[in-house]
Formats: structure tokens, C-alpha cells, sequence
């Protein structure tokens, strides 16, 4: 059995935090989706950042 | 080589010279900003009393930071005081000393100023606003220790500022001179169901009103309505708008309207001065919110350092920060139409049909902000003429 390590990725403009471990269930991300999953062109629900506009938290 | 220069530090420009950074290294580039030169998520400054955070932990980063990261030079507490777009150079003023730069291409980015009401009596100067970090700053010490304020305009500034401020244990009197709150943006039925939302014993509404005078009365203001009420409170905000920044633009003889007129490639009528953000006006739209400024610096990164980049805008929809009440809206460009609502209050789902019989915004509230996928889908796409 393998342990998904959930990382986490941060909005530049807004701070928003995508958790991976959470999703986000209220946008159709289910929890445990991985960042790279994620369609191209979703947007950041605070401020319609792109996808691209997220970066890892270390 | 002679700089990019930027005037203006908020978000508009420091995404523009983010997105520059990414696309070349090399390129000298010069941020010009009579702020202090940190970077904010500037719809925070609207909900951000009731948790208690300070200026200071609204800051994303400061000054230093972003010069490493970006590798730019950013010239703070300087003015800009004159553009000479003939022979291509700015006149900066830091207080100290005048210098002129020359430029390669000049961005304006300035931003937009509050509304100044025609408001009358002797504490008419009392009025505050928060449009910025250090406004946001006074405004912590303004009420400290008060208990009653009012809130003038409750579009999107005004009701976010409304739900934090009852939040955080004021009482909350809100005028508007129309008949429900974000009139522009929703339908009577969602509005209502805003207001509804509201606990009646800490907000008290006042619309179709708007202010007439502001007096010192002992310790505290006595404003009068255009409706005949009185109310006593201790700090009044103005919520009612922003006007583009304009004046540079103007004294250096480039084209202004409402806003500074650029064409969908952010290009003023002078050549190599472009202009983004809230300051700008594109096809007779002054276009707010986050969202446009970034793909507007996005797009013209592009056409200054590689090709022309038309800027297109898909739709967009913002939440509106009032947790009694979840909203979320896309406003339409065109007035022309009507709103079609379903759904039982207070959660509604709102069209607004253009004159077409098409889906040309929405507004959602409560539980049906879940749609907001597929009401983006439903929307035509949007154009800016």
C-alpha cells in the first residue's frame, strides 16, 4: 500500500491554498485530487487567477 | 537599453512585471510608486476587521522581496510628476530630489481614487474611505473604541465592509440611494435576500437615501438624510466607487474618457505608453475587479516583449464576502435586458438576458452558488465594444 503524500499549492495573486487533501468539494474537486489533475483551464475561486498562477508550498 | 517603467505598485503592476520577468530576464524594468512598495490582495482590505488582521499581516510582500524575486528596481514614496511622451522620459519626485528617466515603454497603472460625495456640514471631512493598505491602516485607529458606524454605498466595497463590520461587534447603518444592495449586479429578489440575511438589531438600512450633511454633535456625527432621518455615529465610510486615475494621462496630452483610452492591445493613443488596471477604460469599459487586471498584465507582457497580444477577457464570476449570505455574480457588460430568477429566496439563481434572449451574466445566492460552473457555460462570451 502506498501513502499519497498531499501537497499543497498557493495563489500568487490572492493567497488562496489549494489543499490536496481537502479539494474542493464546492467547486467539483473532490478531496484527494491531485494538483496536476486538475483541467487546465479551472481558476482560482477567489480571484480567477489561472492554474498556472499557483505555486507549490514547500 | 532603457527601461520598462511602470507607474503604480498595485496589483495591476506588480503583475505586470511579474509576468515580464517570466517571459525575459534581462530587460531593465523601474516600478515608480508613492506607496511604500509592498504587495496586498487588495479585496482583503474589505473583510478583514472582524479577524482582527492588521496592515501589516495584509501584506503578501514587502519591497525588498519582491525586488529579488522580480530583479527590479522599485523607486518608493516618489511621484511622478510629468510624462513627456515626445522625448520618452518621466519626471519622478521622491521628496528629496527630481530626476528625469527616460523609458523604452511607459505603463501606467495608477489606479483608481474614491468618489468624492457633494456632502455638506461642519465634519464633512470626517468622511474616511479604504482604498488602499495605509487607508486600511488609519481606518483600524479611526475605530477603535467606537461603536456605531455608517457605511455609504453598498455595492460590492460597501456591503463586504457592512457584513465585516457588524462581525466585528459595530452597529451598522448602510445608505444607498438605490433600493436594494449591488443593484448593478443582481436582481430585487437576491438583494433582498442579502438584506434579509442581515441581523435587523446590528444593521440598519437606508435605501433610496443618501447623505445631505455630517455635523460634530459632542462626540459624535449627526448625519441627515435626503429622507428626513437623523442618524448619530461615530465614523462614517464612503463605499460609493472609484474614479480612474487619470490626471498624468491628461496633462501629457494622451487620450482620456472616464478612464485612460487604451484599445484591446493597452495601447494609449501615444505610442509606446500603455495603460492597466482600474486607471484604464478599454472600449468604453472601465473594467474592476482582480480578475481583468491580471489578464490585462498578462496580455501586454506579451506585446512588449513578444508579439501583439489582444487582451480577451473570458467570464468571470466573484464572490461577494458576506458569509451571512453567499453570493457569487457576473455582472454583464451590457445594461440592455432583463433578469430571469428561479428558485426560492434565499437561494436563487438569476440570468441576465441580453435583448437576444442569451445568458449575459447571473448572479447566485445561498445554495445556489453550487451552479456557478455551469451558469458560466450558460453565458455568451463576453465582448468589450
Amino acid at each position: 500500500m502506498t501513502v499519497v503524500e498531499y501537497k499543497k499549492y498557493c495563489c500568487v495573486t490572492c493567497d488562496l491554498v489549494y489543499d490536496e487533501e481537502l479539494g474542493f468539494p464546492e467547486e467539483g474537486i473532490e478531496p484527494g485530487t491531485l494538483f496536476e489533475n486538475i483541467p487546465d483551464d479551472w481558476t482560482c475561486p477567489e480571484c480567477s487567477a489561472s492554474k498556472s498562477d499557483f505555486f507549490l508550498v514547500e | 537599453m532603457k527601461p520598462i517603467i511602470v507607474i503604480g505598485s498595485g496589483h495591476a503592476g506588480f503583475t505586470l512585471t511579474r509576468e515580464l520577468r517570466v517571459i525575459n530576464k534581462e530587460v531593465p524594468i523601474i516600478v515608480i510608486t508613492q506607496d511604500n512598495g509592498c504587495s496586498y490582495y487588495k479585496p482583503n482590505l474589505s473583510k478583514a476587521i472582524s479577524v482582527g488582521k492588521s496592515a501589516n499581516d495584509l501584506v503578501m510582500k514587502n519591497v525588498e522581496q519582491i525586488k529579488t524575486e522580480q530583479d527590479v528596481f522599485i523607486k518608493t514614496h516618489t511621484k511622478v510628476v510629468a510624462i513627456d511622451v515626445n522625448d520618452s522620459f518621466v519626471i519622478v519626485d521622491d521628496g528629496n530630489s527630481v530626476e528625469r528617466i527616460l523609458y523604452q515603454d511607459l505603463v501606467i497603472a495608477t489606479g483608481a481614487s474614491p468618489f468624492e460625495l457633494p456632502i455638506k456640514g461642519n465634519a464633512k471631512n470626517e468622511i474616511v474611505s479604504v482604498n488602499n493598505l495605509d487607508d486600511y491602516r488609519q481606518f483600524r485607529g479611526t475605530i477603535e473604541n467606537k461603536e456605531r458606524i455608517l457605511i455609504i454605498g453598498a455595492g460590492f466595497v460597501g456591503i463586504e465592509f457592512a457584513s465585516d463590520m457588524f462581525s466585528a461587534g459595530y452597529h451598522v447603518d448602510v445608505v444607498d440611494m438605490e433600493e436594494w444592495p449591488l443593484k448593478r449586479a443582481l436582481p430585487q429578489q437576491l438583494g433582498q435576500s442579502i438584506v434579509e440575511s442581515f441581523p435587523k438589531d446590528k444593521v440598519s438600512w437606508h435605501f433610496g437615501s443618501s447623505v445631505v450633511t455630517i455635523d460634530a454633535q459632542d462626540e459624535a456625527l449627526e448625519v441627515t438624510l435626503t429622507c428626513g432621518k437623523k442618524l448619530s455615529v461615530d465614523v462614517v465610510l464612503s463605499a460609493v466607487g472609484i474614479r480612474p486615475n487619470i490626471g498624468l494621462a491628461k496633462a501629457a496630452n494622451i487620450d482620456i474618457n472616464r478612464g485612460i483610452v487604451v484599445d484591446n492591445y493597452l495601447r494609449t493613443s501615444i505610442k509606446n505608453v500603455y495603460a492597466i488596471g482600474d486607471c484604464a477604460e478599454i472600449s468604453g469599459h472601465t473594467l474592476p475587479f482582480i480578475a481583468p487586471a491580471t489578464f490585462a498584465a498578462k496580455a501586454l507582457a506579451k506585446t512588449l516583449l513578444t508579439s501583439d497580444t489582444g487582451l480577451i477577457i473570458p467570464n468571470l464570476a466573484v464572490a461577494v464576502k458576506i458569509p451571512t449570505c453567499t453570493t457569487i455574480v457576473c455582472p454583464s457588460l451590457t445594461l440592455k435586458g432583463g433578469w430571469e430568477v428561479e428558485g426560492d429566496g434565499p437561494d436563487f439563481v438569476a440570468r441576465f438576458m441580453n435583448l437576444k434572449g442569451q445568458v449575459n451574466g447571473f448572479a447566485l445566492t445561498g445554495k445556489a452558488i453550487s451552479q456557478k460552473g455551469a451558469l458560466l457555460k450558460e453565458c455568451i462570451a463576453p465582448t468589450l465594444s
